[in-house]
């Protein structure tokens, strides 16, 4: 009996350090070719394409301001990617479900060679967080870094 | 606990099943560039649970002591481990853990366990630790030992608020005199502002010292309020054997350039004064700090990233902070590059830094032999084609080495002496 109690002592144990990896399936795993299949997905819808990480105070207020407008606007597309590891998932999870944003598509960098994965997004940006892509319905985008202001998503609103 | 239920039995095993399944999957993911690394010829493996080699730890950093041994910090799990060599990184001392008690540690380009050396060969480390409550929250720790780096004494909080918030990015500096200092991004400032109902934008640089080895520290010091709350801090030591700080400093809420100030063990000397002014209008974390080495006049060799009105890309000039002037100003490279570090031997001052192409990572030098006048044509030291850290630079006496430590190929120590060619 003490071999059973001590073999459930460490499958819940595994189960407390398994919830991470239960978390990551509420992200999508972003590697050097997603970008691609996220605006494959999007082909001639206009969206907004969002980098971010869990240590960037700015994304966090970012993200107010995202909550609000998915809020208002449930129809519009936004793409969050996080730029952090496998071992911040449940702390994206639970960023995104206190923003309301648990229901948008969300990505989480899955390449430990984060160059390649920024360059696969734009080999013109540096690193700083968070950056956004506004993309238009005819695939063009422009990119902004730091956090985007009420005014320019009204404008983005307007323009969908 | 015992449970006599055995469909509560069968239940679990099934649900570890199912996790275990995806636990697998996701470990796969997160380790699938570490299970192989080549090294000089051999081929080294990092397994799941990681050997406590330095090759297959967390951010690896390194500094020479005053006999030319290379000594290392890095992490494994929640434990901070150094270790030594003395045939520059072919081959190291076994690890000895310097936090007996495990604990989170912060571990990325920007901010990582650092080692350096008291008067009397003490081993100083420090790191910033991952304290619960708060995503940015964070203490400034450190540890040292008096017999050669085979014991450590108990881990203590460097800063002495006694507030759980975010104290990070910590830098240890020990000038020439043998004092330590100490500077990093504390949030206490932010804390009693939010209590009083006021905003507080960024973090602010605090700082202290230790004149008895790390004995004792002094209470911390205030340098400037709202700087930049995730990038790395420079110092160097000044003509009169103080520290000098090189920090991102938030300017009128929104601007993020750099503030500058000299400090000593009884007090700032240069109040905080701004460094750079290329105008970089954002609200964002550039995750990119800058980097600092006094010249042979008592000036400061800078390099610092921006994408101000001014300027944009990565950028060398040598200030004067009398006068509040930089010279030289020379753009060392834009798009694909990242995370510059400076040494100086005598009149030889060393440029590295990081570039992707797309393919592969490769760290560039420029080499500069008149105070960063004129700058030889760039040179690439050292490549990889997966991921990697930021490049630093060590030297000892007039060696400088590249100090890069990449997935494939573990921890280099590259001497830059005759740079040049690739290795």
């Amino acid at each position: 009996m003490k071999t059973v109690t001590k073999a459930v002592a460490i499958l819940l144990a595994s189960v407390w350090l398994l919830v991470p990896a239960i978390a990551f399936a509420d992200h999508q795993a972003f590697r050097a070719d997603s970008l691609k299949q996220i605006e494959k997905k999007y082909a001639g819808k206009s969206f907004l394409l969002v980098l971010w990480e869990i240590s960037c105070f700015p994304c966090h207020e970012e993200m107010g301001l995202l909550g609000k407008l998915k809020q208002e606007h449930p129809q519009a597309n936004i793409v969050m990617i996080s730029t952090d590891d496998i071992s911040k998932t449940a702390e994206i999870t639970t960023m995104l479900e206190s923003h309301g944003l648990s229901s948008i598509d969300s990505w989480l960098f899955a390449d430990t060679n984060l160059e390649k994965l920024k360059y696969s997004i734009d080999p013109e940006w540096f690193g700083e967080l968070p950056r956004n892509y506004i993309y238009d319905v005819d695939a063009s985008r422009i990119g902004l870094s730091g956090k985007l202001t009420q005014e320019i998503l009204d404008e983005w609103l307007k323009g969908m | 606990m015992v449970y006599r239920d055995n469909r509560k039995l069968l239940f679990m095993l099934m649900r570890n099943f199912v996790s275990g399944i995806l636990f697998i999957l996701a470990g796969c993911i997160h380790t699938v560039h570490d299970t192989k690394m080549h090294m000089d010829g051999e081929t080294l493996a990092c397994p799941f649970i990681p050997a406590l080699s330095v090759n297959c730890g967390r951010t690896p950093t390194t500094a020479y002591d005053k006999n030319g041994r290379l000594w290392v910090s890095y992490v494994i799990g929640e434990s901070v481990y150094v270790a030594y060599s003395d045939d520059q990184g072919k081959q190291y001392s076994e690890p000895v853990k310097v936090n007996a008690k495990p604990e989170k540690v912060y571990t990325n380009g920007e901010n990582r366990p650092k080692v350096a050396f008291g008067r009397n060969g003490e081993i100083l480390v420090s790191w910033t630790q991952e304290v619960t409550g708060g995503p940015f929250f964070g203490d400034i720790r450190f540890s040292r030992s008096t017999d050669g780096g085979k014991t450590f004494e108990p881990v203590r909080t460097v800063n002495d608020d006694g507030l759980v918030t975010s104290h990070r990015f910590e830098t240890l500096f020990v000038n020439t005199a043998g004092d330590i200092f100490m500077a990093w991004l504390d949030k206490r400032d932010m804390v009693a502002a939010q209590t009083a109902g006021r905003e507080y934008g960024g973090a602010a640089l605090y700082y202290t010292w230790s004149k008895d080895n790390g004995v004792t520290f002094a209470k911390n010091i205030k340098v400037a309020d709202y700087s930049c709350e995730c990038c790395r801090i420079a110092l160097s030591e000044t003509q009169y054997g103080d520290v000098a700080a090189f920090w991102r400093h938030i300017y009128n809420k929104t601007t993020r350039d750099h503030g500058f100030a000299e400090l000593a063990t009884d007090g700032v000397v240069t109040p905080a004064q701004r460094a750079t002014v290329d105008n970089w209008q954002i609200d964002a974390c550039p995750h990119h700090g800058p980097t600092m080495v006094t010249a042979s006049d008592g000036t400061y060799h800078l390099s610092w990233f921006t994408l101000g009105e001014a300027r944009k890309g990565i950028f060398y000039g040598r200030y004067n902070p009398e006068t509040g002037v930089i010279d030289n100003m020379h753009a060392v490279a834009a798009a694909g590059a990242g995370h510059s570090y400076l040494a100086r031997t005598g009149n030889k001052l060393y440029l590295v830094w990081k570039f992707f192409d797309g393919e592969k990572t490769t760290i560039k030098l420029s080499i500069s032999v008149d105070e960063g006048a004129s700058w030889q044509p760039e040179t690439i030291v050292a490549e990889t084609t997966d991921a990697s850290d930021h490049p630093l630079l060590i030297s000892y006496k007039d060696n400088v080495s590249l100090s890069w430590h990449t997935s494939k190929e573990g921890l280099r120590i590259i001497p830059l002496n005759q740079a040049g060619s690739v290795k």
